[in-house]
């Protein structure tokens, strides 16, 4: 078991490398889920509005009483240079001007830039404000040509712009808000911190293990290359099993769910994917790349997969190029099963073994390309056994 | 008599056209410090390779503690150890699990490994930095690394391959005294070098290899003798008649001249008062000289003499 220890400490060595990401991958999570819980609170935003009624009329104090609805009225001030201060130091977000005649012209539905705004940035609310005063002033006008008076126009319009339209953001675990949803959701985020753990850590170890002058004292040795393989194969198993079920065993405990029934297949499909980031960096450390390149490799691997197959953006949301080619990928397998336990796609048991048919194909696929590319090699760079 | 640890028979080893090895032969008889010198390219690693069965060869036959050494001789490879040229450690481990890892593909028991380990770390002289990574080593440590896990699980036989190639002299010295050291303790040593003055120093017995073929061997004391050449008189001098060097020339033992404007070189073979006969014809022309210089023959005039071209200035 001496190559098998050897290579353990080989990998914890490795480890470090790939601390940085499980670090940003618990940060971005707790992030998201807090993200996620204040985006569902709604408030109307208040702003502070100065209203300088030129014209003093009935109409224009129930224009006044009206932006004085869900806003903060603040006192016209006695000179321009304090208001100039107070809207630079942000105490005063808008002025609005009802001009002298104001009444008059809206009788006479001469309602064209009417009312004057003066503010200093260009937020959302000001702009919101701006528009909802001209609905107010178009209501009114559109009132008035109905034969009512001005009086009753205005407040009409007031009535009717009153009332508030219930907003409801729907989203793909609306009502799912279960244990068993949250543990799904974070397997869904697990390729990529498999991806990167795995790759950033196994490869360059492997690489280790096998530079040419290591190798060469190794064929000295007695000890025997099947037995050398294995050791080092038993090793990854074991680093890699451990690397999932850590993450499994974080995840199922920060979800609070019990894996039962369906979640097993979710479990699976998490081992498989592991899996292929094993066989994926054996395959990577036979090209024996630098650090810089594997390192590259790994983001490069990692964010592609995760942005194209609907790890990070939703596949329902993934244009239909885009999926065609992420349909080669094992990621989008992956997260094929994880939508049909989520609920999003109706669950066919036909596609789902199908999709770990399909990851498992590519965990073959790699493991055939390593063992050709180490024969190629050995062949033609290393020297070759005597049979003499 | 002592019995052959390795014994090569005529070897062939060709790179497509190349003849890398050309009917090459050698035994090493056991508690020798056997010594393969050549220039790069001569072939000594390609031996050495073959020797370890990680090149097919072509022609010939190895034996080695008398039993023929095939890829799969696990118990043969068990009583070799090998120091390469490049320093082969894992950078990821300490000094100590590195001898250890490298000691334990041979030995598998554990209180016996660690007892081979502490031997090995007392006798390159590494106590104080057995915690420390690879990266934390000097080149001559390193140096000295790289020899402790080829010899941990104490081997009958040690391979070195150009083990002091960019070491400072003291590590040199002392690399060079460890390996007499493990060949007191019962080894036996098969040193490749380039180096001649190493090779001189320590082989008690030397095989001179130019283009994969054996041009020599024997002890030193006898591959000189192979020679005409026996002295070497060197002589500064700025103003040299031909009538003169012509009569250094006729002098006996004197077989060769050369003269090139500062130095006057007198090769002589045999006889015992070369430089008296020799100092003696440029006063009688009274003729003022420097410095004075007599050499006996290295490895390099045998080389030189042998082959045409000196040791040093040989290309792969």
């Amino acid at each position: 078991m001496q190559v098998f220890n050897a290579f353990l400490r080989v990998l914890r060595s490795k480890f470090g490398a790939s601390a940085i990401y499980i670090v940003l991958f618990f940060i971005v999570g707790i992030i998201m889920t807090r993200t996620n819980s204040a985006d569902n609170v709604w408030e109307k935003t208040q702003l502070a509005i100065v209203i300088e009624d030129n014209d003093n009329t009935p109409e224009s104090r129930m224009l006044a009483e009206f932006v004085s609805k869900g806003n903060k009225i603040v006192e016209p001030f006695e000179n321009d240079d304090d208001l100039t201060d107070a809207m630079y130091y942000e105490r005063v977000d808008s002025v609005m001007t009802i001009p002298e005649g104001y009444a008059k012209r809206l009788a006479s539905g001469d309602t064209e830039e009417l009312i004057t705004h003066r503010h200093i940035h260009d937020s959302y609310s000001v702009v919101n404000v701006r528009m909802l005063i001209e609905k107010y002033v178009n209501s009114v006008e559109a009132y008035l040509k109905l034969g009512r008076t001005t009086e009753e126009a205005s407040r009409a319009a007031a009535e009717a712009l009153a009332n508030e339209a219930e907003v409801t953001i729907l989203t793909e675990s609306e009502g799912n808000d279960t244990p068993e949803n949250d543990l799904l959701m974070f397997l869904r985020y697990m390729p990529y911190i498999l991806l990167c753990v795995i790759l950033n850590s196994l490869c360059p170890a492997l690489i280790a293990m096998n530079k040419k002058d290591i190798r060469f004292r190794t064929d000295c040795s007695g000890i025997r290359p099947h037995s050398y393989t294995m050791q080092l194969f038993g090793a990854s198993a074991v680093y890699v099993g451990a690397i999932w079920l850590v993450f499994l065993v974080i995840g199922t405990l920060m979800s609070g769910a019990m894996v039962s029934g369906r979640l097993w297949l979710a479990v699976a499909n998490s081992l498989l994917f592991a899996l292929f980031a094993a066989v994926l960096s054996l395959f990577v450390s036979e090209f024996s790349p630098s650090s810089t390149v594997v390192s590259l490799l790994t983001q490069l691997v990692s964010l592609s997969m995760c942005f194209l197959c609907g790890i990070f953006v939703d596949q329902a949301l993934l244009g239909s190029g885009v999926e065609t080619v992420s349909r080669f990928l094992p990621a989008y397998w992956y997260i094929r099963i994880i939508r049909m336990l989520g609920g999003d796609i109706p669950f066919d048991s036909g596609e789902a073994a199908l999709a770990l048919g399909i990851q498992a194909g590519y965990v073959l696929m790699f493991v055939l390309l390593t063992m050709m590319v180490r024969r190629t090699r050995y062949v033609n760079v290393v020297p070759r056994k005597a049979t003499a | 008599m002592k019995p052959t640890v390795v014994k090569i028979d005529n070897l062939v080893k060709r790179y497509g056209e190349l003849v890398a090895l050309d009917h090459f032969s050698l035994e090493i008889k056991e508690g020798e410090i056997f010594g393969l010198l050549g220039p790069n390219g001569s072939g000594k690693t390609t031996t050495i390779n073959c020797l370890l069965s990680l090149l097919t060869y072509d022609k010939g036959e190895i034996e080695v503690f008398g039993q023929e050494m095939k890829p799969t001789s696990y118990d043969i490879k068990g009583e070799i150890g090998v120091i390469m040229q490049n320093v082969a450690v894992l950078d990821e481990l300490t000094v100590r699990e590195n001898i250890d890892y490298f000691c334990g593909l041979y030995i598998t028991d554990k209180e016996k490994r660690k007892a081979c380990v502490e031997d090995a770390i007392r006798f390159v002289g590494l106590e104080d930095f057995v915690k420390f990574r690879p990266q934390k080593l000097s080149g001559g440590l390193l140096r000295r690394l790289n020899i402790a896990c080829g010899i941990a699980h104490k081997p009958k036989l040690i391979i070195l391959d150009e083990p002091t190639v960019a070491v400072d002299p003291q590590s040199r010295n002392r690399i060079l005294e460890g390996i007499q050291e493990l060949n007191r303790q019962g080894a036996t040593i098969i040193y490749t070098s380039h180096y001649m003055e190493e090779v001189e120093q320590i082989c008690t017995r030397i095989a001179i290899m130019d283009k994969g073929r054996k041009i020599a061997e024997g002890t030193k004391d006898e591959l000189k003798g192979m020679i005409r050449n026996t002295e070497s008189v060197s002589i500064e001098i700025l103003d040299l008649p031909d009538n003169v060097r012509e009569k250094i020339a006729s002098l006996p033992h004197v077989y060769e001249t050369e003269y090139d404007g500062t130095k006057l070189m007198v090769r002589c073979t045999g006889g015992r008062h070369n430089l008296i006969r020799i100092l003696a014809v440029l006063q009688e022309a009274e003729l003022g000289f420097g410095r004075v210089f007599s050499e006996l023959p290295t490895l390099n005039d045998v080389f030189l003499e042998i082959t045409g071209t000196a040791l040093r200035d040989s290309k792969e």
